[in-house]
């Protein structure tokens, strides 16, 4: 773990205040993007990743400093996402991402690549949990088996096992989706 | 190794985690399989489309605003109960009332030693009833007074730790 996550900890344990919104601020957009990549909502992920924070600094005292910060904090949000969809799952058909900016698309090319992003969200949302949080650790934060591992609190044989099967999933409705345009 | 056992480590060539001896055998594999080269193209192009998933780009406000409600949620620490249950799990806190003991001991040996009459030695079980029960009033008063001291102290560390933690915000 680098010195100067140690030093923040530290810090945190005294109960700095600075320090807190340092770990806010460094870590805000990850959280936030990895929840809303679960719930592809908005307002969930604002609460969801705020609720993370709230239970790491409260939870420090069972940080194991061999771990990574970073991982810890995912690992949090990955847990209340994945009992926040076991709770909404029965809500019915998954919401449209939203986004802030969405200007009206210019050309088809904008049109149909915004149609195969649909495709692809509606796909990923249809994923069962597991199998959806493994890619998105992967393809979008970039993150080693073992690392995912630890996060998914699983063996990386599992994590290997699930990635593979998201990808392939998404490839053959991906294909199905194109062929229908 | 047929074109299916090649396929199955599309994935991990694909993510660079191929190395040696399977990754060249692969490469000469892909280099006159075009079912499988096609394969491959399907999956770089998958995992392209994924990566291009749109997230939100929330403006600064809504982060200031996000910040702004996690200090407001944020509570101490747990420390401190803690610290209150270790002290309420103390009896009398016999620290302060040892040395208060002390310190009353040595002003009376003291006072005695310079005194000009100087009196006979006496131990405390000497003393009358009335020093007796005036000096255990004392000490009684002493140890109240202590604790509640320490109460305050207690409570003033509370108060600076909560506003510190929910106090007023710096702009950011
Ligand atoms: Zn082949």
């Amino acid at each position: 773990m680098k010195e100067a996550e140690l030093a923040l900890i530290a810090r945190l344990r005294q109960g700095d205040q600075s320090a807190f919104d340092t770990l806010v601020r460094q870590h805000q957009k990850d959280l936030f993007r990895l929840a809303y990549r679960m719930t592809q909502n908005v307002e969930d992920a604002k609460d969801l990743s705020q609720e993370a924070f709230l239970r790491a600094y409260r939870g420090l005292g069972s940080f194991d400093e061999r771990s990574n910060l970073s991982t810890w904090l995912y690992r949090i949000t990955m847990n209340l996402c994945l009992t926040h969809l076991r709770q909404h799952r029965s809500s019915g058909e998954e919401t449209l991402p939203e986004t802030y900016a969405d200007p009206s698309p210019k050309s088809l090319d904008e049109l149909e690549e915004r149609e195969v992003q649909r495709a692809v969200a509606e796909a990923v949302a249809e994923l069962p949990p597991q199998q959806r949080a493994t890619l998105l650790l992967r393809v979008h934060h970039g993150l080693p088996y073992r690392e995912i591992a630890e996060i998914m609190e699983t063996s990386e044989g599992t994590v290997r096992v699930n990635y593979f099967h998201a990808v392939a999933k998404l490839r053959s409705q991906l294909k199905g989706s194109r062929e229908s345009l | 190794m047929g074109c299916e056992a090649y396929r199955n480590t599309l994935l991990e060539y694909l993510d660079g985690d191929l190395t040696g001896g399977a990754r060249a055998e692969l490469e000469a594999h892909l280099a006159h399989c075009p079912g499988c080269r096609e394969e491959l193209q399907g999956l770089q192009e998958t995992l392209t489309f994924i990566a291009s998933m749109p997230v939100p780009e929330p403006p600064e406000v809504f982060w200031q605003q996000y910040l702004r409600e996690l200090r407001q949620k944020v509570v101490p620490a747990p420390r401190l109960p803690r610290l209150w249950k270790w002290l309420a799990a103390l009896p009398l806190r016999p620290m302060p009332a040892v040395a208060v003991g002390i310190v009353l001991i040595l002003a009376v040996f003291l006072t005695w030693q310079s005194s000009p009459e100087r009196p006979p030695m006496r131990d405390l079980t000497s003393l009358n009833l009335t020093q007796q029960l005036a000096l255990s009033q004392d000490l009684d008063l002493l140890r109240e007074m202590d604790l509640l001291e320490e109460i305050e102290l207690l409570e003033d560390w509370e108060l600076i730790r909560s506003r510190a933690i929910l106090g007023p915000q710096k702009a950011t």
